[in-house]
């Protein structure tokens, strides 16, 4: 990965939390709102593969950890498992369909951000009960996961755009056409 | 197979990448819950915050119109303000009903004598509820006064009549608050004013508290104030109301009280205003 392309990537970070802080976090439904970082790593996976979905949940992890009450490290530590299993859930499902043109066709960024949201909030919610709070897994969750599995449908898009342009450059968009590695059938992107 | 070489090379080092980062995130975790990386990230948390929340306010009065109108989506446009206005009032009266006639003087005696800082003497800084949780699993909300207007980490936070929580966290320009219907809170409370000691510990939902700690043969009854108990080391000041005793299933408990619930005396899901009091434990008494 080249500085280019971290910079691109540590850019979309910092933006999607503005966006988080500034905005989302101000929609309060049940006492749930949006969440658009967790959209990060399942981005990165999806595009280039387990590696770079595992990088990019531990970055986003540990921008979003600073501006919570939660244990520091909890979050990177659930989104680097889940951008690792997104990406390797692709990966799979792409074995299972060889030839299909790519991801998009197969596996829509909707579904795949709605599935990574609420494996996501799960996941956490699970080591919070785990670590002595089991009212995340009894109270808050059952009350997220609609606004989440909802919100994900409408921002799944965007955000996976962005994430495509922090591994695409120049005017050739699209799965595959990164400028870091499209040579492999099976991957994307060479991110990591 | 010779071709399937870089793939497995490459799912190889994408393994490393994962045990690389779980590793990391673990050791940061673990320093964490030690107490090790306190200071570190504490420093990290308010030098984000500093950060962020230029970005945010700048970006604040462009997206609030439409930050107003997807809440309104769910929250009925205006009668969103309207009902939290409507929240703090009804908060308000409870509250003059609560502590009106025999409650109230039975209060005012019991401050008086033993000069408890929650009749007002305590410096108190009024902050403005800037947002909501920063995540779906706790209970808190954002102020917009910080270390900068004398907030710090450990102060109780009181508003509508009642406590709200306490600062858990506070840097140049805001801070943190740690509701009391947040399931990590714990408060101590007296059974009304002068009565036996207990502990209010949040459940998560806005309307409801758990009440542990009873101890037997207590007599209860529905509708009973809930105060801070203020006893030493409390990080509360004694005699703010908590809430109301709402679930007595009979008139006396045993150890644990289980089976007792209590609404919380403030509507926070309907915070506007509060009072961040400047008081510590070792200050206060």
């Amino acid at each position: 990965m080249t500085m280019r392309y971290a910079a691109r990537a540590a850019l979309v970070v910092a933006t999607v939390e503005v966006v988080q802080v500034a905005l989302l976090e101000r929609v309060s439904v049940f006492g749930a709102h949006p969440d658009a970082m967790i959209l990060l790593p399942a981005a990165a996976g999806y595009l280039a593969g387990p590696g770079a979905g595992a990088l990019m949940g531990f970055s986003a992890g540990i921008v979003a950890d600073l501006f919570q009450p939660t244990p520091f490290g909890l979050t990177a530590l659930v989104w680097t498992f889940l951008g690792y299993a997104i990406g390797s859930l692709v990966l799979q499902v792409r074995d299972a369909e060889e030839g299909a043109a790519g991801p998009a066709g197969t596996l829509p960024v909707a579904l795949v951000g709605c599935l990574a949201t609420l494996t996501g909030m799960a996941a956490f919610s699970v080591l919070g009960a785990i670590f002595g709070v089991p009212e995340m897994l009894t109270w808050y969750l059952p009350n997220a996961l609609p606004v989440a599995f909802l919100s994900s449908l409408l921002l799944a898009g965007p955000v996976f755009a962005a994430v495509r342009w922090t591994l695409v450059s120049g005017a050739s968009g699209g799965p595959g056409r990164g400028r870091l590695g499209t040579t492999t059938r099976r991957s994307t992107v060479r991110w990591s | 197979m010779a071709g399937d070489k870089p793939g497995r090379r490459r799912a190889s080092g994408q393994r490393l990448t994962l045990v690389i980062l779980v590793l990391v995130s673990l050791t940061i975790l673990t320093l964490d819950f030690r107490g090790t990386t306190a200071g570190a990230v504490g420093h990290a948390k308010r030098i984000a915050h500093d950060v962020m929340n230029p970005l945010s306010g700048a970006l604040d009065a462009a997206v609030r119109p439409l930050g107003d109108y997807l809440e309104g989506i769910f929250q009925a446009g205006s009668l969103s303000t309207e009902n939290a206005r409507l929240r703090a009032q009804n908060a308000r009266l409870r509250q003059e009903v609560l502590t009106s006639g025999d409650d109230r003087k039975r209060l005012q005696r019991l401050l008086a004598a033993e000069n408890l800082p929650y009749a007002g003497n305590i410096p108190k800084v009024v902050a403005e509820v800037t947002s909501g949780s920063a995540s779906d699993f706790e209970s808190t909300v954002t102020l917009d006064k910080g270390t900068e207007a004398g907030v710090a980490a450990g102060m109780p936070v009181v508003g509508g009549g009642g406590l709200v929580g306490s600062v858990i966290d506070a840097w140049a320009t805001g801070s943190t608050v740690r509701l009391v219907t947040d399931p990590r809170s714990s408060v101590g409370v007296r059974l009304g004013p002068g009565g036996a000691v207990a502990v209010a510990v949040g459940t998560g939902t806005t309307s409801s508290l758990k009440v542990d700690y009873v101890a037997p043969g207590t007599r209860l009854a529905n509708g009973t104030l809930l105060v801070t108990s203020g006893l030493q080391g409390s990080v509360y000041p004694p005699g703010i109301p908590v809430g109301t005793l709402t679930r007595v299933t009979s008139g006396t408990f045993g150890a644990g009280g289980a089976g007792i619930a209590a609404r919380p005396v403030v509507a926070v899901s309907g915070l506007d205003y509060v009072d961040v009091l400047q008081w510590q434990e070792s200050s206060g008494l």
